[in-house]
């Protein structure tokens, strides 16, 4: 497979995209406005940054945001003409709207989230971050988080077997999980406990804060094409931004 | 050429012991060459290698006595930051140590944190992964990667760095012979460009290929010296808890090769006897079995094996062969995506939990992923009452599991304060408190030393004699030709042979296939016509000149 049209991005680009992506889906309330962009977010993850697998993954949690979020904003919204009324659950045409909006702008913002990830590996999003002077322990730590995660789930499934094969059994429901969840939760520890120790040896033997820089590795500086992109998409965001200031794009003009 | 490393009547006790790790060691190591250290658990290898990258006593604490310098520098005062760039470790939990979310992030990781141009980083990068076989995976992710291919990468991770003394603490566990190989041929490289390696180990047969090297027995220097010479010392490899390689006294060693010192004679039959294979009822069957993965890593494919009652099978075979899958899907753990495996007659993984644990029981290869409770007995006693036993026969199941693994009067100490060998012994006992028909071990001997090892494949061999059915996974083809039955060769996915352990060791095609080697013993008997496997086997068919009683 070919690489995603974004990945040939500075990563410093891709992380300003995904901010200005996030202010210009939180700028409008007005569904006709966000489902254009969220569309249009969902486009570019699917072509551009080639995220279909994850986004076939969280499809259905996007669209329980979408209908949870039509169906929560409602009663907490007087405005507008009645549209539904059912016991004391009271729905207006605004509220339904705007919390149609709201639905869309998380679906969108979590496109574009995983998009970012997609084409962003985490040692790339700590170099984004350093170009935004991020400290680099704070980028090392974040490579860190993202590196053990797997190795926690590893463990975690690896204790999960050992103690099924003692005839150890969870039950469905929660409390039964959360009351025998001992056996599991003890060696996972430990085995943090202890790699987090040997961690902090490695990473001091391996140079880690020899240096007050570490040289920078696989990257390149940003392009003109990337500085023209990012000023295009901030003005892009300015403008959505002087358009609702103008009175346009929101349901609700007095909330976010 | 001036040495590497000095120390000199270094003592080391870690804070809150009473006992020494180290007591009075005096070792020094010229540059460029390679030194084996060899010693029981707990005989102070770890600590000495950690002294000289200067995590102890900085980072690990305790008291120091003696001078440790590196390459003529005292280590005084010194933390691992110091040392970094001239000093790397590959530990033995390589997997905690990887700090990185792609290869060449990780490789790339001590040179970019040692200040080192962007320019050089990149050759640095390439000749490590190609070094390590590992050339063409720069942009994969590391948890992707099998336990082997990790293991590698923490060893190009501190190739990269360019040291110059380089340490391998126990680098080659999770290796199967084929990757010891390797990682054999990388350290014999390195001392031929100047670099100066020290492994921590426990395979004698591995420590040949070193120019040096030295037995530690309980915190003291026991010997040091040639290979050859030094391992072949019965007494001293004693003292040192290392299996002696004794039949080594009748041969020379010429380049790579052992030859029979001249006037040795050959004494006509010297194996020991093995027990028959049992032709009982099947008591596991894989028929055409296939499993693949959620992430759609074909694990098994046609696998067909049938283990009989009271059967003592070793599986064998490449890392990544399918070994630990079949294994599990054995033991109702896994679910097959094709084919059958039947436990006496019986689906596994259809069987509620209490059942299937007391049909299969599974040792894992790291005791430390179930062992959770404060002492032995409590441990040992888990999976009896998962089973709801009445207390006295819970009690009477722990007792007995106790007694066979040899942890009798131990049952109150503290699991997580034994040696990693008596962890697994506990982790063994919890198993068999279940009573299992089946005993299916992964690994079992991984990271133990000789007695460890004995204590633990005795134990198991016992419980067969009793008409317990026994399936291992091993790397370690000493522990094969001593105490399996029968051994089954796995490679991508499926059986590619089985039979006896003395017909198996002999065939050196079906062992190539599977990236397997006879040990050495069996493989030296063969030169000389002789159909012995083990290592006392050959040191009996053996007799010095001059000496026609010694047998």
């Amino acid at each position: 497979m070919t690489e995603a049209p974004v990945k040939k991005l500075h990563p410093a680009t891709r992380l300003a995209l995904l901010m200005l992506t996030l202010v210009l889906l939180t700028t409008f309330n007005n569904p006709a406005y966000v489902a254009p962009l969220a569309a249009g977010v969902t486009l570019a993850a699917l072509f551009l940054c080639r995220a279909e697998t994850s986004l076939r993954r969280t499809a259905p949690l996007a669209a329980a945001f979408v209908v949870s979020s039509i169906l929560l904003w409602p009663p907490f919204i007087k405005a507008g003409e009645p549209w539904a009324q059912l016991w004391v659950y009271r729905a207006t045409d605004l509220g339904v709207l705007y919390g149609l909006a709201v639905g869309l702008r998380i679906v969108g913002m979590l496109c574009a989230g995983l998009a970012f990830l997609a084409v962003t590996t985490p040692e790339e999003f700590g170099q984004a971050l350093r170009s935004f002077r991020v400290p680099p322990s704070a980028t090392v730590t974040l490579a860190l988080a993202f590196r053990l995660l797997p190795v926690m789930f590893e463990t975690s499934a690896r204790a999960l077997e050992a103690q099924r094969a003692r005839g150890l059994e969870f039950g469905s429901n929660f409390l039964s999980q959360a009351r025998r969840s001992l056996p599991l939760v003890v060696p996972v520890f430990l085995y943090s406990l202890r790699s987090a120790d040997q961690l902090a040896t490695s990473l001091e033997l391996r140079g880690y804060r020899a240096t007050r820089r570490p040289t920078p590795y696989g990257s390149r500086p940003a392009s003109a094409w990337d500085w023209g992109l990012a000023a295009a998409f901030a003005a892009v965001a300015a403008a959505a931004l002087v358009i609702r200031l103008c009175g346009h794009g929101a349901v609700l003009p007095g909330r976010l | 050429m001036a040495n590497a490393f000095d120390v000199a009547k270094l003592t080391f006790t870690y804070r809150g012991r009473s006992r020494p790790a180290l007591s009075h060691v005096n070792l020094e190591l010229e540059e460029g060459r390679t030194l084996g250290i060899l010693g029981h658990s707990g005989a102070g290898k770890s600590t000495l290698l950690a002294i000289l990258a200067a995590v102890v006593p900085a980072v690990k604490k305790g008291t120091i006595t003696g001078g440790v310098f590196v390459f003529g520098a005292s280590l005084e005062g010194k933390r691992p930051r110091d040392v970094a760039g001239a000093v790397a470790l590959v530990f033995e939990d390589f997997d905690a140590a990887l700090v990185a979310t792609t290869v060449e992030d990780e490789v790339a990781f001590g040179p970019r944190h040692l200040g080192v141009p962007a320019a050089e980083i990149s050759g640095r990068v390439a000749d490590a992964l190609a070094s390590c076989g590992l050339a063409g995976l720069e942009g994969r992710g590391v948890e992707t990667l099998s336990g082997g291919q990790k293991q590698r990468l923490a060893v190009a991770a501190a190739l990269a760095t360019d040291a110059r003394l380089l340490l391998f603490d126990e680098a080659a566990t999770d290796l199967d012979p084929a990757g010891k190989a390797a990682l054999q041929r990388i350290i014999t490289d390195l001392g031929a460009r100047g670099s100066t390696a020290v492994v921590a180990d426990n395979d004698p047969a591995q420590a040949l290929a070193w120019d040096d090297v030295a037995l530690l027995g309980g915190g003291e220097l026991v010997a040091r010296g040639a290979p050859v010479t030094t391992l072949a010392d019965e007494e001293r490899c004693g003292r040192a808890g290392v299996a002696p390689l004794t039949f080594l006294r009748h041969f020379e060693r010429r380049g790579s090769r052992y030859v029979l010192r001249p006037g040795v004679e050959i004494a006509p039959s010297t194996c020991d006897e093995q027990p028959p294979t049992p032709t009982g009822a099947p008591a596991v069957v894989a028929d055409r079995l296939a499993l693949t993965y959620p992430s759609g890593v074909k694990a098994l494919s046609n696998f067909n094996l049938t283990i009989c009652e009271g059967d003592f099978v070793a599986l064998v075979g490449e890392n990544g062969g399918g070994k630990t899958t079949f294994a599990k899907a054995a033991a109702g753990l896994l679910k097959p995506s094709a084919g059958t495996v039947r436990v006496r007659g019986q689906d596994p993984a259809a069987l509620p939990a209490g059942n299937r644990a007391q049909a299969v029981g599974y040792l894992f290869q790291n005791p430390d992923h179930q062992i959770f409770q404060s002492t032995v007995r409590e441990e040992v006693a888990f999976g009896p009452r998962q089973l709801g036993l009445a207390h006295a026969e819970a009690e009477r199941r722990v007792e007995a599991a106790v007694a066979a693994v040899g942890l009798e009067g131990r049952e109150d100490d503290d699991p997580f304060a034994m040696p990693k060998g008596d962890r697994q012994r506990v982790a063994l006992a919890s198993i068999l408190a279940m009573e299992p028909e089946i005993l299916v071990m992964d690994e079992p001997t991984t990271g133990l030393d000789r007695r460890e090892v004995a204590a633990l494949m005795d134990a198991v061999a016992a419980l067969n004699r009793g008409g317990t059915t026994v399936v291992f996974i091993t790397h370690a083809m000493d522990v094969v030709a001593r105490y399996a039955r029968r051994v089954a060769v796995v490679a991508g996915g499926r059986v590619v042979g089985e039979g006896p352990p003395r017909e198996v060791l002999a065939d050196d095609e079906l062992l190539s296939r599977a990236g397997l080697e006879p040990p050495l013993a069996a493989r030296l008997a063969r030169e000389l016509g002789l159909g012995v496997v083990t290592g006392e086997e050959l040191a009996r068919a053996l007799r010095p000149p001059g000496n026609r009683d010694e047998i």
